[in-house]
């Protein structure tokens, strides 16, 4: 018996897969459009893909479960955070979009290798990120799995597949462009649906008396530092520090720089993304707080806002909120697992296999990666090695560390290929090290362990930089800007 | 870059859109930190959600119009040294 919930969620799921068939007229199977639209992105598009890249599972869920147990200081530091980023996609995305289209770079890798003159950087660069990338989708899988299993009981195993293969079919058919089209609706879908939840909460029941309840269950809930002290300020500081500069440094979003139609939308479609962002991080944390006032005890914390919609709502608003979540789930793997083949092909096969493959060959070889890393992340998703946010929360400190030899490299001519690649050991071996417990915990004194793995990958990168003979003026010229444009 | 977004000509000099573009990110840094010290004073809900919360989003939307008007002076800046020629850029093209 298929209840309407199911039917609300796989009406949408098709109407993705359209968007991806409608989207497939437009692409041509050049690598240039295949990976990044032609260069073609307007403001709005891009901000909404941007917003649905960042905003993953941990927007519907993690938000939820912690602000439902440690309070409101996770919207805190998101939100902070997200104030820095626009500083960082008008800066330095809006520089790596002009060197991209000067120099027909399409890729993230590609821009380390020709900017350090490496090929090692570079493919050390796709190495390490490759890692958090296969990590992410992962996560997202598990994430979008075991919630649609608790919430509308399809099993866990069909669940990831049908989230996969639908994923697959729209990148598969139309790049780029159909991941951008079906981020804009994925992320107007969780926008709405979250803002509609919040709205109904505040305008037809009594929100002052479910927070006073939760309150009441939880001492200490609404404090700004949370029930149980976690969210001290420099713990927020860090984190959100941490966030700022590993966000706008995920190679998926660096991808997103070089696919914007000019500098002005880059710039204003950061802007536009916290307006969208800021919002969906409010109504999140609230909806958790709030949880705590309506369902003293979930039967599964991870899960509080979807759960909070189907005790107060309709099984037609449930099957929304489920497609929402499962947008935000599905819009970042798909982001990431088309930057991750698009590397693969254009760094690892074109470079190394075959350099006089045809455009056509790039994307088929591109396609049929996508199927692979898709089926892996899919393998590791059944396997499950880890919760999903503490892979989620891996991934994006990860990605900080790796963002030295991107933002320092697009502004600090000084920077070397040595430094580039001291920097992704360092850095990213330090947070892993960190993440698995090698290193104890305490070593952080009080921040947060991906503020350390970022300091010293910065910090490396620097060090070694200067110590190492200044790079060939030729070799920096072109991939790199002035902060100013002259000296003074 | 429309009219209304346009910083007034004192910034469009390099020396000057330094000054304001850093004060202005130091100053971010600094309201960023200090509201997580200073808000907590404030308790109470309204709506159903705490008035540090309330004036949390009110400072973050400050902060948001502080990095428009940063990002402004930087961009305008770097344009109009762009246009007057004789930026010494390294022969770097331009977009």
């Amino acid at each position: 018996m298929v209840t309407t919930a199911q039917l609300v969620f796989g009406a949408y799921l098709l109407g993705v897969l359209l968007v991806g068939v409608y989207a497939s007229r437009f692409t041509e199977h050049t690598p240039t459009d295949f990976y990044i639209a032609n260069r073609s992105v307007g403001t709005v598009v891009l901000a909404l893909t941007l917003a649905a890249t960042v905003l993953s599972a941990f927007t519907v869920f993690g938000i939820g479960a912690d602000a439902s147990t440690v309070g409101l200081g996770t919207f805190s530091f998101l939100a902070i955070a997200a104030v820095f980023y626009t500083l960082f996609f008008s800066t330095v995305g809006v520089a790596l979009a002009g060197i991209g289209r000067d120099r027909g770079i399409l890729t993230p890798s590609e821009y380390i290798r020709e900017r350090y003159d490496s090929r090692l950087a570079g493919t050390l660069y796709l190495g390490v990120t490759g890692v958090f990338m296969i990590a992410l989708i992962a996560g997202q899988l598990i994430g979008g799995g075991v919630a649609l299993e608790v919430l509308l009981d399809i099993p866990f195993r069909p669940a990831v597949l049908l989230m996969a293969v639908f994923m697959l079919v729209y990148i598969h058919i139309a790049g780029y462009r159909g991941v951008v089209w079906s981020d804009a609706i994925q992320s107007t879908v969780l926008f709405g649906v979250l803002a509609a939840v919040v709205g109904y909460v505040v305008l037809s029941l009594d929100s002052t008396a479910i927070a006073t309840d939760a309150a009441a269950e939880t001492e200490g809930l609404f404090d700004i530092v949370g029930p149980a002290d976690v969210w001290s300020p420099l713990y927020v500081i860090t984190i959100a520090i941490a966030f700022a500069f590993g966000v706008p440094g995920y190679p998926h979003n660096i991808q997103r720089y070089f696919s914007a139609a000019d500098p002005d939308v880059m710039r204003k479609s950061g802007f536009l993304f916290a307006a969208v962002a800021i919002p969906i991080y409010l109504f999140g944390a609230l909806l958790g707080v709030w949880s705590v006032g309506i369902i003293p005890e979930p039967e599964n914390v991870d899960y509080v806002i979807p759960l909070v919609v189907q005790e107060l709502l309709s099984p037609v608003v449930f099957g929304v909120v489920m497609a929402g979540a499962v947008a935000a789930i599905m819009s970042t793997a798909d982001s990431v697992a088309l930057t991750m083949s698009s590397m693969l092909s254009r760094d690892i096969y074109r470079e190394f296999v075959d350099p006089e493959a045809s455009e056509r060959r790039q994307v088929r070889v591109t396609q049929a990666l996508l199927v692979a890393l898709v089926t892996l992340a899919v393998g590791l998703a059944l396997v499950q090695p880890a919760g999903i946010f503490d892979l989620v929360a891996f991934a994006v400190v990860g990605f900080a560390t790796t963002s030295a030899p991107v933002f320092l490299g697009v502004y600090w001519g000084r920077g070397t290929a040595v430094g580039a690649t001291a920097s992704l050991v360092a850095g990213p071996g330090l947070t892993i090290l960190l993440f698995l417990e090698v290193i104890p915990g305490s070593v952080t004194m009080g921040t947060h362990y991906g503020f350390v793995g970022v300091l010293v990958a910065y910090s490396v990168f620097v060090a070694v930089s200067l110590a190492t003979s200044t790079p060939a003026d030729d070799t920096v010229a072109g991939h790199s800007r002035r902060f100013w444009n002259r000296a003074d | 870059m429309s009219a209304g977004d346009r910083p007034s000509t004192g910034v469009r000099t390099l020396p000057v859109a330094k000054y304001v573009f850093t004060g202005i990110v130091t100053l971010l840094v600094v309201i960023a930190v200090g509201q997580l010290y200073l808000l907590g004073r404030f308790s109470g809900l309204y709506l159903g959600v705490p008035l540090w919360l309330w004036l949390q989003l009110a400072v973050l939307t400050a902060m948001l119009g502080m990095a428009w008007v940063a990002t402004s002076v930087w961009t305008v800046a770097n344009k109009e040294r762009s246009r007057d020629g004789h930026g010494d850029d390294g022969g770097r093209q331009r977009w």
